[in-house]
């Protein structure tokens, strides 16, 4: 129907750039994300995400009624998803509270909810979330394709994200915000490639203030520059201009709540996660500030590495550094959404070396499914039953008690199974570090080593662009 | 302050004439609505509310886990949630008393004939004994007989009463505010069912199903009027029970302290509702960037009150109307 001659145009333009692979990856992703949005929705995050946008469409501000425990970041997120509610669309219901659901806030896992969001509230949250991940899938290939040239290992890249059980998860299902996490974190490492110093700083400061794992990547992030830029003797004044970026978008994202006074307030998910986990119990405190210290430890020796790392290199290990002291941070709270930022990272190391972190890839996502599938399971279903006929509430409540009755030696099923999850993430993680170490494993630990390269490795066909 | 929060703004306005109500509702954004229309049998709604807290007394509520992240749930973080959560809902004439300053005001609204339009929120788990020593003449109860309103939750109420250095147990309280042996102390705490007899559960999108310390209404003692509202046990317990004092009420929530008990709380309060009320119609819709009007006709009495939210189980703006 259309005939290509050069210079036919806009329109041409654009349904050439249509048939792009990338463009079938993301119509393919999206056909996967709408089938499972409206059917399957997480019910305590979004229940609590719903009452922050009523806090905040009573006029009132994040730390004033009770729900929003962030620092403000996410705050702001959702006013501005309250906003595109308000001004556009037709969301007049957030929830239900369903009767027949009752009991399901009394399982031993407790955070389940029997106030139903509603399907229009759910995707009115959901969609953005996905663009972000679409957002993601096409920084991650456009830095792969500046990296390798590649449009193959750019593609790859792009899907493996897309792709991803546990990116479709935390953006069409839980509406987690590590997806956001991700994309920030994306940006920072981009932005400092090209040498936009002052806005890496203030993206970095945004992402830190959304969740705090990117923190854990400050001293690879100041090598990079220090390394980049140490012939030309600017790595300092680059540096500076970081940090008044990084300064900038604190004052600005939190003006707000240091003229209401609630600094100490926007701080509460971090103190009070501290002090749930040193109020239960010496094991549980000794454990914390141990896994505390591995993030910290993880944090000074990928800055080390990074600060090694000669300049002609510097790109490379940028990444490999940023991926390296994540991995180490992971291990301070081992939860699914978590593990999105440092997934682009890991899908990067993977393409640009042999594969075998693909391993890891498959064991993370397979222990943060397990995880959150088992922790769910099928109250994944409350928005469904509580707005559609086809499952009724009374079934899914029953259900629910039915799975999470079962026990096994003092344990129910889902709590050894949720466990499971947790360690075989984890050992996903320790398989990321363990290749980092390959060279040290093989004089010291032989047969780790020996396993180690056993490992099939990819050969990707090259096709240079 | 937060970054676009201005946006949106609500109102709300209803009129009664020969029996039809005519009300209007508007909303910048989009937001469900509901009219509850009841005969409050007399009672006068709240216009203004003390909430008790004195931290130089003991307080007798079981510690509350409070969600990963959040702050503490005491009962000063509850009252300062409650007075928020009124705010929106159009009362605002709210102070905190201590338990000296709460005794000179029960006495000065006895004295100054103040009581009607009055409450008292009290979360402590042991009224202080500047108002209540467990005797039948104690200030609270002719506070009450004389038309003010005690909300209550936490504890069985009565039990005990607290002086500075401690708490006093109190025989047979359960007789001194309900006349009989009502309140819930046992362990099968939730609720499953919603209390059958009138409409209000869903109809104020009520949320809390915990009813340890709550009212069985077929218990309550003598002639006094009791409503028994939001969600029942087996055993007839009910989440939210009112109960006439004299002139006014005494009004109990079940459960712990919680986040869904506040909620009704706010709730109840703002819609004016007494032991008398009764639901004579719903009205439910939607209003989306500007106004809804209607009318509910066949409106007989003379008590007749409205209560309009908006938002339904998580509602931004609440208005009672009372002709």
């Amino acid at each position: 129907m259309f005939s290509h001659s050069p210079g036919d145009g806009t329109v041409w333009n654009v349904l050439e750039r249509c048939r792009h692979p990338l463009a079938t990856l993301f119509v393919i992703a999206l056909a996967v994300r709408l089938i499972i949005m409206p059917l399957v929705s997480h019910d305590f995050d979004i229940y609590h995400w719903a009452l922050v946008i009523e806090n905040i469409q009573t006029g009132d501000e994040l730390y004033g009624l009770d729900g929003y425990y962030y620092t403000p970041t996410w705050g702001y997120v959702l006013a501005f998803f309250s906003l595109i509610q308000d001004a556009f669309l037709w969301v007049d219901t957030f929830g239900l509270r369903v009767t027949e659901l009752l009991p399901i806030e009394d399982l031993v896992f407790d955070d389940h909810m029997a106030t139903a969001t509603t399907i229009a509230f759910n995707m009115s949250l959901k969609v953005p979330m996905v663009i972000i991940d679409f957002l993601v899938a096409w920084l991650l290939y456009t830095l792969l394709m500046d990296m390798t040239g590649s449009r193959r290992k750019s593609l790859a890249g792009a899907a493996l994200w897309l792709f991803c059980p546990v990116v479709i998860f935390m953006s069409s299902v839980q509406i987690q915000f590590d997806v956001l996490s991700a994309l920030f974190m994306l940006l920072v490492v981009i932005l400092l490639r090209k040498d936009r110093c002052f806005l890496a700083g203030m993206v970095l400061t945004t992402a830190i203030l959304l969740k705090f794992f990117p923190a854990f990547t400050l001293f690879v992030l100041i090598g990079y520059v220090f390394v980049k830029h140490r012939g030309s003797g600017t790595a300092i004044r680059r540096l500076v201009s970081a940090a008044v970026g990084m300064v900038l978008m604190v004052v600005v994202l939190y003006l707000p709540t240091i003229l209401d006074g609630n600094f100490m307030d926007s701080l509460f998910f971090m103190t009070g996660r501290l002090e749930t986990q040193t109020s239960s119990g010496a094991f549980y405190e000794i454990g914390s500030f141990l896994l505390m210290a591995v993030g910290l430890i993880g944090m000074f020796v990928a800055g080390y590495r990074m600060f090694r790392t000669k300049p002609e290199d510097a790109d490379k290990g940028l990444i490999s550094n940023v991926l390296l002291s994540l991995t180490f941070a992971m291990f301070i709270s081992i939860m699914p959404q978590y593990i999105l930022i440092l997934m682009p990272f890991l899908i990067i190391v993977m393409l640009t070396s042999d594969g075998r972190m693909r391993l890891a890839w498959i064991v993370v996502s397979a222990g943060a499914m397990l995880t959150v599938l088992v922790s769910n399971n099928i109250m994944l279903l409350d928005t469904l039953a509580a707005c559609t006929g086809i499952v009724s509430p009374g079934w899914v409540a029953e259900m629910a008690v039915a799975i999470e009755t079962v026990h096994i030696g003092g344990y129910t099923l889902v709590t050894i199974l949720g466990a499971l999850g947790g360690v075989i993430e984890c050992l996903g993680l320790v398989f990321i570090l363990l290749l980092y170490l390959e060279d040290a494993a093989g004089s010291r630990i032989p047969r780790i080593a020996g396993a180690l390269s056993k490992l099939k490795r990819w050969d990707f066909n090259e096709e240079q662009v | 302050m937060v970054y676009t929060s201005d946006y949106t703004d609500y109102s709300a306005d209803a009129s009664l004439s020969d029996g039809i109500l005519d009300y209007t509702v508007s909303a910048d954004g989009s937001k469900v609505y509901s009219v509850v229309v009841s005969d409050d049998g007399g009672f006068a709604g709240i216009d203004r509310l003390y909430l008790y807290y004195d931290e130089t007394y003991p307080s007798d509520y079981e510690a509350v886990d409070a969600d990963v992240g959040a702050p503490k749930f005491d009962q000063l973080y509850y009252l300062e949630q409650v007075a928020g959560l009124l705010e929106f809902r159009g009362i605002s004439d709210v102070r905190f008393v201590n338990a000296t300053e709460l005794g000179t005001a029960l006495q000065s609204d006895i004295e100054n004939g103040t009581c009607r339009g009055t409450g008292l929120v009290a979360v402590s788990g042991a009224l202080p004994d500047t108002v209540y020593k467990g005797n039948a003449d104690d200030p609270i109860f002719g506070w009450m007989n004389a038309g003010g309103s005690l909300y209550w939750a936490g504890n069985a109420l009565g039990m005990n009463y607290a002086t500075p250095e401690g708490l006093v147990p109190v025989d047979d309280y359960m007789d001194l505010f309900f006349g009989g042996d009502c309140l819930y102390t046992g362990d099968e705490n939730k609720a499953y069912q919603e209390v059958s007899s009138n409409g209000y559960t869903k109809a104020l999108s009520l949320m809390n199903n915990d009813v340890r310390y709550g009212v069985n209404t077929s218990m309550v003692g003598g002639d006094r009027a009791c409503l028994g509202i939001g969600f029942e046990s087996d055993k007839g317990y009910a989440s939210i029970c009112m109960v006439q004092q004299g002139e006014g009420m005494v009004c109990v929530f079940g459960g712990q302290l919680s986040n869904f008990q506040r909620y009704d709380m706010a709730q109840i309060i703002a819609a004016g509702l007494g032991p008398e009320s009764e639901l004579l119609e719903v009205v439910e819709g939607s209003v989306t960037r500007g106004s809804v009007s209607g009318t509910i006709d066949g409106l007989a009495g003379s008590d007749v009150s409205a209560y309009i939210y908006l938002g339904g189980y998580y509602p931004v703006y609440g208005k009672l109307f009372r002709f």
